[in-house]
């Protein structure tokens, strides 16, 4: 199964969508995801959710296509693959359930993608999108997803500095540990570069 | 409204919102071709992460020392969680992690050239760390920029973590050139035989790439392979030259009017040769893949057994 993992960098900070990856349970989803997306010193808490929870839908998707669509008529290719696909998702329906709500509210170059804003409650996963724009208004927010909160596995608090803190010691991982060779390495290229040119002057910029 | 000029509105709308640099995310229109190109472009590039793990791999037990042995594992677990990142995006255009696997371990995949060369002394590590990752990070760069959200965010992780990989190698060169007449040997060595493979990691010339022309206009690249090769050579070149090391290029010499370093040709006929198939280690490679996953196995099937039983 596939699970979507949203990252925490500090306890201030919301958790932000950064990939995805495979496990036979939300507990092996939140491992790998140590591995794959803590490997630097920016972690305190994961979140692991089944794709089949999470009921995806674009600013694009809403002003464009009016037309609801459904997993069955979309070619595989064209849609996201979170959309509507979960019958479980679905039979949530009954009664007011909480959804938590993430979104991506900007275009700039970034490592992650939708991030938290909080909860709503609702009665269907279309219903809690509603809701969020109402409870969370923003110009600017491209996609919307919603999940039952109760789909969410979280890393536990106690387990934060055995999972996330060791990879504060690996300063081997960070460029600045090899600091000398590169700022001498970029001297000698300006040194050579304007011996070339013939430009004496560069040498004292 | 006909179909075809639906398409072409949809199209004009697309083009229009690249040039605005709004992301395409999943979930939203785009042309077949662009996602055809893109789970192309970002499943070879999930595949080289992973078969780039093999060369350096098998030295993990042989550094030198404690300190370089811990470098290395990291950056090879780095690759790792790298190829990861980029199977992820590749999924959300609707092709299957099982499929890429299968194609990969099938040797129906492609994946960079790079790595069907052999690492015949210890100083590869360090050219494959500064010229290798150096020319991978200069093409991630661009990639950085892409129009296609999922693919750009994998990029901006990578080139934060792998600037790294770039600095422990070169830190390893350069200490090599200044050392005892053997470590300078084959630091010499290394380059001698890394340089060439390296170069072609840009691709074909511009006016031999078919496919670079439509990925600029979707913002999928947004340099041409030339143009990234150049910056690679501008940056690389004169830092080999200051340490005293060989460029095995009789005809490499720096341009005074255009300021840019020229190479000389390229050997094309081998690099598609490689492509093909039939380079030094592209046997090893698959086989050890292909290990590697059969290996595996047992682990695949316990934990799918655990999480069966609970």
């Amino acid at each position: 199964m596939r699970y979507e993992i949203f990252k925490q960098d500090a306890p201030n900070q919301p958790h932000s969508n950064v990939g995805s990856v495979h496990a036979p349970d939300a507990e092996m989803a939140l491992m790998h995801a140590r591995d794959v997306y803590g490997r630097r010193p920016n972690a305190v808490s994961m979140w692991a959710v089944p794709e089949s929870e999470i009921y995806a839908t674009s600013h694009e998707e809403r002003t464009k296509n009016q037309e609801p669509r459904t997993k069955s008529q979309e070619p595989e290719a064209q849609g996201s693959r979170l959309k509507a696909q979960s019958s479980k998702l679905m039979a949530h329906g009954s009664s007011p359930t909480s959804y938590a709500v993430f979104r991506k509210t900007s275009q700039r170059r970034s490592m992650t993608y939708v991030a938290y804003a909080g909860t709503v409650e609702a009665n269907t996963p279309e219903d809690a999108v509603t809701a969020a724009m109402h409870k969370f208004p923003n110009p600017t927010t491209f996609v919307w997803w919603v999940c039952p909160e109760a789909a969410i596995s979280k890393t536990e608090a106690e387990a934060t500095p055995s999972w996330f803190e060791p990879a504060k010691d690996k300063v081997y991982r960070q460029q600045a540990y090899y600091g000398d060779a590169a700022r001498q390495s970029r001297r000698q290229r300006t040194e050579l570069v304007s011996k070339l040119m013939g430009d004496e002057t560069q040498d004292e910029a | 409204m006909t179909q075809a000029t639906d398409i072409t509105l949809k199209l004009a709308e697309f083009e229009t919102r690249i040039a605005r640099g709004e992301k395409i995310e999943p979930g939203d229109w785009m042309p077949d071709d662009y996602r055809k190109q893109l789970i192309r472009m970002i499943s070879q590039h999930a595949h080289s992460e992973i078969v780039g793990m093999l060369p350096e791999g098998n030295y993990i037990t042989r550094a030198p020392s404690l300190r370089r042995k811990m470098v290395l594992i990291a950056k090879v677990q780095d690759e790792g969680g790298h190829g990861q990142y980029l199977y992820h995006a590749a999924e959300t255009l609707g092709i299957s992690r099982d499929e890429m696997e299968q194609a990969l371990l099938a040797g129906k995949a492609k994946y960079s050239s790079i790595f069907n060369y052999p690492t015949l002394n210890w100083a590869d590590i360090g050219i494959i760390g500064w010229l290798v990752d150096g020319a991978a990070i200069k093409n991630q760069t661009m990639l950085a920029h892409c129009s296609y959200g999922p693919y750009s965010r994998a990029m901006v992780r990578i080139c934060a973590e792998e600037t790294f990989h770039q600095r422990q190698g070169k830190e390893m060169i350069v200490k090599y050139a200044q050392g005892t007449s053997n470590q300078r040997q084959m630091a010499q060595d290394a380059l001698n035989r890394w340089w060439g493979p390296v170069l072609m990691m840009f691709g074909p010339h511009d006016s031999d790439s078919p496919n670079s022309e439509v990925l600029i206009r979707w913002g999928v690249k947004t340099q041409s392979n030339d143009t990234v090769r150049q910056l690679f050579l501008d940056e690389v070149v004169p830092e080999l030259m200051a340490i005293g090391v060989q460029i095995p290029d009789p005809q490499l010499r720096f341009d005074a009017e255009s300021k840019h370093w020229k190479h000389g040709p390229i050997d094309w006929a081998h690099f598609w040769q490689v492509v093909k198939g039939n380079g030094p280690m592209n046997k090893e490679r698959l086989a050890a893949r292909n290990q590697a996953h059969d290996n595996g196995a047992w682990v695949r099937d316990a934990v799918t057994a655990y999480a069966s039983r609970k």
